[in-house]
């Protein structure tokens, strides 16, 4: 049972790790916009034409 | 390249907008209806972005109607330029535009490949549903005048108003939700996670382990930041209306959470026994979701206008017979403005120009132009229709009689009165507690003192008003949700309960129950004799005005002749020479013609070499399907006309209308005092109108409703947002949004029995931590089911 204090420990910062990740990842404006880049993805590449 | 203009069959489409090219100019093997398209696809061309036109299909905007490039001037000014950017890194700098004519993915692709046309620009980034642009530029290769102006010549002119100089800073409040929703969230999954163990262990297996303990002292620490942050508006706003000796939804919510986590430490650190750490942060964390999920429907629009966002940035000043542009903060009384055709007037001001016509729908709500002569004065938010005139501004632009209006109706609007809900939600927790006081009492005079505490704390907790106050919100951003799909947008809940008590609907008649184009014309004749269409449609094609636009587009004229001389005279017509014919077309006062016709239609006579050939008669088109709808919404509200036009339509709107409910010729005030009259009497009343005009009416009703076409991308300040093809279905919209009511009373239902069951529990002093901690979730999660489960129910039914 005693390895558990440590798993639990190790489990809570790994959650830790991925909320940071969320709220670091919000702050860099992932979530303003859900809409555009679904657009966006469906661009294609550019054709580079030659005159 | 080939780059020619001539006349052309009329049956081909400009390859930039799409639209029925008159008069063609040819680039590139395309056909362009107009100088400013073509220039447009040149500058594309040039750019190698011509995938523009492979991704939608006539992408374009219209490109007829130009600003002069040195409207922007102002922007050169570094005052102006300093309120507008977000911030600066050596020479880049950072700014955000409203581009009001972002519609579909070329117009995203094109913008964001600006820096293909010009390298100076280094990102640029769309919003598409905020219809924004984050962009940054190098203001050494271009200034922010150029890159406007840029902007500006690929058709997408940003929209710059007093109110961008005011305000920024939406997205952070947006993400500051979005931090205390998760931190709720991860708190309420992990102190789940550790209380679990104890909840199988039926108890034993926390009281007597030291790994019990960990776990515990684990949850006690997590918890600390959902009651610090998450929970932060709670005490707020709990404490803002206690310091105000009020009470309000808030208060017990922040005292059942403040006393759950001080019962927790008594069990945890004293007793050594589990806390109800997991029952508080679900409810945080649910509670939170219910509030973003309904902020979070309408949130891209924006319904709080003030007018400083009707008014442009900046105005052309006349300073020592030289043309200047300034900003409009800057203006000073006495200063004299150049004001050009379609521009607004920025300030209340006097009229140096020997005279003016000038379009006061925005201010007074009068369709018709009105003309004004030499040192009259003109109001701000009149806009100029003749040519130019120069004016002597009397008043500061935040002084003016607009900005008065305007101040004085958002003061007389603001109430925070309490929702029914909130208020039943309020009176059901006092009676909870009432019910723990007595049943505490009870247990003391058995003298069980321990168990009498006990009955007391965990009544509170259950008297958390989590599940009502869940229900309420969950139905209204429901119902606000599945209403935005049917177009119809909401500004919050308050007004869901608003409609309920909808008695009396003002229609408005231009812009509502007739269509904004297309008007019905007829060709009365007064000569015998063959009239060459082609020749009439030749002339009035060349003019921009609606009623030349009309007539064009009902004559679909099959060729097009040259036109020579042509004139066209503000506000009273056009005249040119055709086929060696020479046509006045234009009003009858102008032409100098008798009208002998009694009705009120507008007319526009055609006058040949001299001769009076006939007259076009203009009448207004109704929408199809309004009839049915005036006849359903009739069975259950007041319906009444109030139209600031004459009354040529009578006939026609007495057929729909029950008699004596037609207004005609109503002044802005007369309408504002109907409103009140009606208010008076108890009736709650819904304006129905463009939103443009009419203000004082508008923001005097209850539920001010605007509607709006796809392609006007101005929304008024007004409560509801109703897109034109949903008004007609306005009856069954109104009625979807009264079953809100029945959903209600379904979840308050299922509420109260939970918290029955709870309180079961509770005044026995035996409501175990695990009970809390399934009845919490389950009640929460079967009331959010239902909620949203019947709203969509109820909306799938609505035809569309």
């Amino acid at each position: 049972m005693s390895a558990l204090f440590v798993l639990i420990a190790f489990s809570l910062l790994i959650a830790l790790a991925f909320l940071l990740v969320f709220i670091f990842s919000t702050k860099r404006g992932q979530f303003d916009d859900t809409h555009t880049p679904s657009i966006r993805i469906l661009f294609d590449d550019e054709k580079i034409k030659s005159k | 390249m080939a780059n020619t203009i001539n006349a052309c069959e009329s049956s081909v489409h400009c390859y930039h907008c799409g639209e029925l090219c008159n008069q063609s100019f040819h680039f590139d093997d395309k056909t362009f209806c107009c100088n400013g398209c073509q220039s447009v696809y040149q500058i594309l061309y040039n750019n190698q972005l011509c995938t523009y036109y492979s991704l939608s299909n006539k992408p374009g905007l219209n490109q007829k109607v130009f600003t002069k490039n040195s409207y922007y001037d102002f922007l050169d000014q570094p005052e102006v330029i300093d309120q507008l950017i977000h911030y600066k890194e050596d020479s880049s700098l950072h700014i955000s535009f409203t581009i009001p004519n972002m519609h579909c993915s070329s117009c995203i692709w094109l913008l964001e490949n600006l820096y293909k046309i010009n390298p100076g620009v280094q990102s640029s980034v769309v919003n598409f549903l905020n219809k924004q642009i984050n962009l940054v530029f190098d203001a050494k290769q271009i200034s922010l005048k150029e890159l406007v102006c840029l902007l500006k010549q690929i058709g997408y002119e940003p929209q710059l108003s007093m109110q961008d100089l005011e305000s920024k800073g939406q997205q952070t409040i947006k993400r500051t939700w979005l931090y205390k929703l998760v931190v709720a969230g991860f708190v309420f999954g992990n102190t789940m996670m550790l209380s679990l163990p104890d909840y199988f262990a039926k108890g034993n297996f926390l009281n007597d382990s030291t790994l019990g303990l960990y776990f515990n002292y684990l949850t006690l620490v997590l918890s600390v930041p959902v009651l610090v942050y998450s929970a932060q508006e709670f005490f707020l706003s709990a404490w803002q209306h206690l310091k105000q000796k009020k009470l309000n939804i808030d208060t017990p919510i922040a005292l059942a959470l403040i006393i759950i986590y001080l019962v927790s430490i008594h069990a945890i650190v004293i007793q050594h026994r589990m806390g109800y750490l997991d029952s508080l942060s679900g409810i945080v964390f649910f509670m939170l979701l219910g509030r973003y999920f309904q902020t979070k429907s309408y949130s891209v629009l924006n319904f709080n206008k003030k007018y400083s966002s009707y008014l442009p940035i900046a105005v052309t000043k006349w300073n020592n017979k030289k043309e200047e542009s300034i900003a409009i903060k800057d203006l000073n009384i006495g200063d004299d403005v150049l004001i050009r055709q379609h521009e607004i007037v920025p300030a209340d001001a006097i009229l140096i120009h020997h005279e003016a016509w000038f379009d006061y729908s925005f201010v007074t709500g009068e369709s018709q132009w009105i003309k004004k002569v030499k040192n009259e004065t003109i109001y701000a938010g009149a806009q100029l229709k003749s040519g130019v005139a120069t004016l002597k501004v009397s008043k500061k632009p935040s002084a003016s009689y607009l900005s008065q209006l305007w101040n004085q109706q958002n003061n007389a609007k603001q109430d925070d009165k309490l929702l029914v809900t909130e208020k039943i939600n309020f009176y059901f927790s006092i009676a909870v507690l009432s019910i723990g006081i007595i049943a505490s009492l009870y247990w003391l005079l058995q003298h069980q003192h321990a168990r009498a505490f006990t009955a007391l704390i965990t009544v509170w907790i259950v008297a958390c008003p989590c599940a009502l106050l869940l229900s309420s919100t969950f139905t209204y951003g429901s119902i606000l949700h599945f209403l935005n799909k049917k177009g119809v947008y909401i500004k919050n809940a308050s007004l869901i309960e608003k409609i309920k008590h909808l008695k009396v609907i003002l229609f408005d008649k231009t812009g509502t129950l007739t269509t904004t184009e297309k008007p019905e014309i007829e060709f009365i004749p007064l000569v015998q004799k063959n009239i060459a269409w082609n020749e009439i449609a030749s002339l009035t094609h060349l003019s921009i005005h609606p009623l030349s636009k009309a007539i064009t587009s009902y004559l679909k004229p099959s060729s097009i002749f040259d036109v020579s001389q042509y004139e066209s005279k503000t506000g009273e017509g056009i005249h040119g020479v055709v086929n060696k014919n020479f046509y006045q077309i234009g009003s009858a006062k102008w032409l100098q013609i008798d009208e002998q016709s009694e009705n009120h239609f507008s007319k526009v006579y055609v006058v040949q070499n001299g001769n009076v050939e006939g007259y076009f008669e203009i009448k207004n088109q109704y929408r199809k399907g309004i009839a049915p709808l005036i006849f359903s919404l009739r069975k259950q509200y007041e319906l009444f006309v109030l139209s600031g036009d004459n009354d040529a339509e009578k006939n026609r709107l007495q057929s729909w209308f029950k008699k004596g409910h037609l207004y005609f010729d109503q002044k802005p005030e007369q309408k504002n005092a109907f409103v009140i009259k009606q208010q008076n009497q108890g009736f709650t009343t819904m304006m129905i109108g463009d939103g443009l005009n009419d203000t004082a009416a508008f923001e005097q009703s209850d539920i001010a409703v605007a509607v709006v076409d796809n392609k006007n991308n101005v929304l008024p300040a007004c409560d509801m947002i109703v897109q034109e093809q949903s008004l007609l279905k306005l009856d069954t919209l109104l009625a979807y949004a009264n079953k809100s009511n029945a959903i209600l009373r379904i979840s308050f239902i299922i509420s109260i029995l939970y918290n029955a069951i709870g309180l079961y529990f509770a005044v026995q002093g035996k409501l175990l931590p695990v009970i809390a901690a399934i009845l919490m979730p389950l009640s929460t999660i079967s009331i959010v089911g239902i909620c949203f489960g019947l709203a969509w129910f109820y909306a799938k039914k609505i035809k569309t």
